[in-house]
């Protein structure tokens, strides 16, 4: 879809066109479930997640306003705030994943241990244990290759915040991998 | 290092979410706003979710079980007219488990009719887990046959419910 497309699009989901919404979800619902997904470290927990994001996008859809910024600053709003809720209501969690990706990098011992840092399993199990904002600004930034100026209007920050907050999270994100 | 590190970063874009949770999740959003009850529907797709695991999850007890069934049956004393029968029983299982599933993948379903079929298949992996633990020991595979012909009843009656809640 083209950006004229989605802004019509857009306007007929607001009308309650469901195929309209289920266009933007099609569209968008990778990306937020990514986003969760990278930032809970649990698939049902994202699953759940991102069906609630999409659940209150559709029934408040008629509250969107269109402000210049992408209609995907507002599902990464909402994303937010349900990831905040989710550690308010639950702090602790293992993921059986996780569990299975620990034991299988015991193994992995002998191997270039170079290598084993910096592998995906590692960087995805670091990324949550960034601070929450800066979790924002790498998965955005860094694996949906966003610009900074989109960062900063979700984020509701300065592009020169965003910046510094990904130089910070990029540092701190090494630094995370090198103690492993 | 950063360049490793950014091409993992752009690796993770990968990620998807499952099809059939995408498609089962869009289809509930849009019977949310159909019928304005968003918490029974919110609270059905979080049960959809744990159903289809849970009864996955059967499968590979139904497995162990019988695994354990086959070592018992090496052991003095051994019966091996009930471990035929658990196996028998244990297949008859299987068969269900793969109609629920499909019931579970082509029908929207409540939230009591989902607590429910939560709580038969949590009832028959207690009944198949108990199985597999006493299994070990010869003297109570007749126990434990009885036990997997519970699991299999719950998970009979369980089907009929999806049956009929269509």
């Amino acid at each position: 879809m083209i950006d004229g497309d989605i802004k019509n699009t857009i306007k007929s989901a607001i009308k309650g066109e469901a195929s309209a919404f289920g266009l933007l979800y099609d569209k968008y619902q990778p990306q937020i479930y990514r986003f969760i997904y990278l930032k809970v470290s649990h698939r049902e927990e994202a699953e759940d997640l991102c069906h609630q994001v999409f659940l209150s996008a559709w029934q408040n859809i008629k509250s969107y306003e269109f402000k210049g910024f992408p209609f995907s600053s507002w599902l990464y709003s909402i994303a937010r705030n349900k990831v905040i809720d989710h550690y308010r209501t639950k702090k602790f969690f293992i993921d059986i994943e996780t569990v299975y990706i620990t034991e299988e990098n015991d193994k992995k011992t002998n191997e270039s241990i170079l290598d084993f840092k910096i592998s995906l399993e590692n960087v995805k199990k670091a990324i949550p244990e960034l601070p929450q904002i800066e979790q924002d600004v790498i998965i955005m930034r860094f694996v949906e290759d966003m610009s900074p100026r989109e960062i900063a209007s979700i984020l509701n920050k300065s592009e020169g915040s965003i910046r510094l907050i990904q130089h910070k999270a990029i540092k701190r994100l090494k630094e995370l991998l090198n103690n492993e | 290092m950063n360049k490793d590190l950014f091409t993992i970063l752009k690796e993770l874009k990968n990620i998807q979410p499952d099809a059939q949770y995408s498609k089962h999740s869009l289809d509930l959003i849009f019977l949310s706003k159909e019928n304005q009850q968003s918490k029974f529907i919110y609270t059905g797709a979080f049960n959809w979710i744990k159903l289809h695991r849970l009864s996955a999850t059967i499968g590979s007890f139904g497995i162990l079980a019988i695994f354990a069934f086959i070592i018992a049956s090496y052991l003095p004393g051994n019966k091996n007219g009930l471990v035929a029968e658990a196996n028998e029983i244990n297949s008859s299982i299987q068969i269900r488990l793969d109609e629920i599933q499909y019931q579970l993948n082509n029908q929207l379903i409540s939230t009591s009719t989902a607590i429910n079929a939560q709580n038969s298949l949590n009832e028959a992996t207690k009944n198949l887990l108990n199985a597999f633990e006493i299994s070990s020991n010869p003297e109570k595979i007749k126990d434990a046959v009885d036990n997997i012909k519970e699991a299999k009843d719950i998970i009979a009656e369980l089907n009929s419910r999806l049956k009929e809640n269509k």
